[in-house]
């Protein structure tokens, strides 16, 4: 036995014997973005190697199996589905890591029940859209139009269209949201009917063939896919009379881009999902509704609103979110090519 | 699953009724009766009854199994006081809801042995089994085919006022409850596009094996139409059918969760063709039809039901008419009767056994147009 006496060999070889005393744990979370498995997987090593776990090939073929599993099951279930990863030390005398891959599913509710508690007011930009308040101008007398809203948020178009004297309906996934509308609503006794809902829902019904107008204001950016589309088009037919109109609005690619499979399930993440207008149209296919126009939503508002309504402190993050900015961070003087638009269909 | 088991005891009958202490010199008895009575009585000591009974969980037949238990324990001697029923009624009826609202296909175990004590003891637990175990018991133990050989007429009759499918005119079919394929492969092999949702793992096999070799134009899920992830291509479907599933549904919401899911799937002017159990008009079902119905495989709907599952939805009544004739009338004599279950089942008798009259409900065809 040869007796190694250097101090510099004997500190390296007494922390090496120390490592087995170092208990790491820990929790990573991410969203679930099923093509950016690699990326995950890649990452979660690092972490792994940083306390001195390096797996083997077949260790991170399993790992990455798990999460793979969990990235579809998560982004299927919803659009803020959480994929977690706990890791925590083998127990004695194992030298190895135990860890554990799940899904937290939470919902667009979900999202603005946190922006109440943890964002200042206001959560919305103040003023109505230009957009709605004309259309429904041409719809006739006010008490003699009812109009359904679709996500009202905190009823920036709600209030002043029922101070108008239109018949409103909102539909609103969050329940403060809702409980706030009913309160403004019934403190200057406005005839607006606010409820808690999903559209998409199967259960949640309207009185068919009812209304003059639908529209929908920074809600299609929240859908899956362009089967909620069609879905959400096709349960607005059941409610819109004949003649009658629908407005959304979305993020619409600029000229011949069509985003990529990651883009795609990124923008549905960062809300602000992305359809092409082909896949509108297709969406509409067989659907009693015609496609009327589309247009910047900039750019009209620009030129309808007030001017406050374009001050900082009242477009807070519409200003970044509107232009693509919630998805891509591109250099100052960079923009996606997207153009956030109004878009017009009317029912047969 | 792991059955939930709630414990308890009775005490020994002997402890219950300590002998009073002799006031005097105690008598000597020695007339035979009474002897033989006192024999008996300190037998019961020595005997050891141990039982198990497994009984539907039904809740609206608490008193009557709690009666049958009774008479059970008294048969072996260990009579129960009224006390004593009373707890064990409050504990049965517990389980036998639990096992209800899990599914109508639980049941309920009641088992007893003796105790320490000389009495009894005795534990309730509920086991749950669902349609899907059911269904599977039926492979392993039935000869095929399990639901008749035959496609349903009403639904061919229907299918073919769509037009005759071909390579421009595609015409999409949704077959809820496939089971194993009895509607989806004919329609299948006549060119119409089937998706069929089959909640049987096994039966989906199935249907997908026959596709696999026949090449036919049919996609198989294994899922559960109402359940909230499971989504149907929108406005997509020009008929969509439930043949014999609605017969295990649960209560009204279900249903209109059904109507209002078929009005996201189909296009407008598509058809929807369900059948269910209809009680007959002034025949108000009680809570006991209701729970038995479910459990017998027929789950009950009333009209008012029907109009409170449709309201508002944008579908249009067209027709209603009785399985029974219906099919009897349209199938070839030698596919009649689908099968050795059919006629009591669809005419209301696994529920009423009345096998000479006609009982308040009978299963129904009803058909729909979406707006």
């Amino acid at each position: 036995m040869h007796h190694i006496t250097d101090p510099q060999i004997l500190r390296q070889a007494a922390i090496a014997r120390h490592q087995y005393r170092f208990y790491y744990s820990g929790r990573l979370a991410v969203p679930c973005v099923p093509s950016l498995l690699e990326e995950y997987v890649e990452q979660f090593h690092q972490v792994f190697i940083a306390v001195g776990k390096k797996f083997s090939d077949l260790e991170l073929e399993s790992l990455k199996a798990l999460v793979a599993d969990s990235l579809e099951q998560g982004y299927a279930a919803s659009t803020h589905a959480t994929l977690v990863l706990e890791y925590e030390p083998a127990a004695y005398p194992s030298t190895g890591l135990n860890y554990s891959v799940s899904t937290a599913i939470g919902s667009v509710a979900g999202q603005y029940q946190g922006w109440i508690t943890e964002r200042e007011p206001p959560l919305f930009r103040p003023y109505p859209d230009a957009k709605v308040m004309d259309l429904a101008a041409k719809l006739g007398d006010p008490p003699q139009v009812r109009i359904l809203e679709i996500g009202p948020g905190m009823g920036r178009n709600t209030l002043p269209l029922g101070k108008l004297g239109y018949q409103v309906e909102a539909l609103e996934v969050t329940g403060e949201f809702v409980q706030h509308i009913q309160q403004e609503a019934e403190q200057a006794g406005l005839p607006i009917k606010a409820r808690q809902g999903d559209f998409l829902d199967p259960l949640v019904r309207f009185s068919p063939a009812a209304y003059q107008m639908v529209f929908a204001s920074e809600v299609v950016p929240h859908l899956h896919d362009p089967d909620q589309l069609r879905l959400m088009m096709a349960k607005v037919c059941d409610y819109l009379i004949p003649g009658g109109i629908f407005l959304f609005n979305t993020l619409l690619p600029i000229g011949d881009y069509v985003p990529d499979r990651t883009v795609r399930e990124l923008s549905v993440v960062h809300c602000c999902s992305l359809f092409t207008k082909p896949e509108i149209l297709t969406a509409l296919q067989g659907l009693p509704l015609q496609y009327v126009m589309e247009e910047s939503q900039r750019d009209y508002e620009q030129a309808h609103q007030p001017p406050e309504a374009w001050l900082p402190e009242n477009l807070g993050w519409f200003d970044l979110w509107s232009t693509g900015g919630g998805l891509f961070a591109l250099p100052e003087g960079q923009s996606p090519p997207l153009e956030l638009s109004w878009i017009l269909l009317q029912r047969n | 699953m792991k059955p939930e088991v709630i414990e308890f005891k009775v005490g020994s009958p002997l402890a219950r009724t300590p002998a009073p202490a002799p006031a005097s010199t105690p008598q000597t008895v020695t007339d035979l009766d009474a002897l033989k009575d006192s024999i008996m009585a300190r037998f019961q000591t020595r005997l050891y009854a141990r039982g198990e009974v497994v009984v539907p969980s039904v809740p609206s037949l608490v008193d009557y199994y709690v009666q049958g238990f009774d008479e059970i324990f008294t048969a072996i001697g260990k009579k129960f006081t009224p006390e004593e029923l009373e707890v064990l009624r409050g504990i049965l009826l517990s389980q036998l809801e639990q096992g209800f609202a899990a599914s109508p296909h639980s049941n309920v175990i009641l088992r007893y042995e003796p105790s320490d004590t000389g009495g009894i003891s005795y534990n309730i637990s509920n086991l749950v089994a669902s349609m899907t175990d059911q269904y599977k018991t039926w492979v392993d133990t039935r000869e095929p085919p399990l639901f008749g050989s035959h496609p349903d007429t009403k639904l061919l009759e229907v299918a073919k006022s769509l037009g005759s499918p071909n390579q421009i005119n595609q015409i999409n079919i949704l077959d809820i409850g496939a089971g194993t394929g009895r509607n989806t492969l004919p329609l299948a092999r006549m060119g119409y596009a089937v998706d069929a949702l089959e909640m049987t793992a096994i039966f989906a096999e199935q249907i997908e094996a026959e596709v696999q070799k026949e090449q036919l134009p049919v996609r198989v899920y294994n899922a559960d139409i109402l359940s909230p992830l499971v989504r149907m291509a929108p406005a997509y479907y020009s008929l969509a059918v439930a043949a014999e599933v609605i017969s295990h549904f649960r209560n009204a919401d279900q249903l209109r969760l059904l109507l209002a899911k078929m009005c996201d799937g189909l296009h407008s002017g598509g058809l929807f063709l369900f059948n269910t159990f209809l009680a007959t008009d002034g025949y108000e079902p009680d809570q006991l039809a209701r729970e038995m119905s479910e459990v017998n495989w027929s789950t009950i709907f009333t009209y008012e039901d029907l109009a409170y599952a449709m309201h508002d939805l944008p579908l249009q009544f067209i027709e209603e008419i009785p399985v029974y004739d219906y099919e009897k009338s349209h199938l070839p004599a030698e596919a009649w009767p689908p099968t050795g279950w059919f006629d009591n089942w669809a005419n209301g008798r696994d529920l009423f056994w009345l096998p000479d009259q006609k009982p308040p409900m009978e299963l129904r065809w009803i058909l729909c147009r979406r707006l």
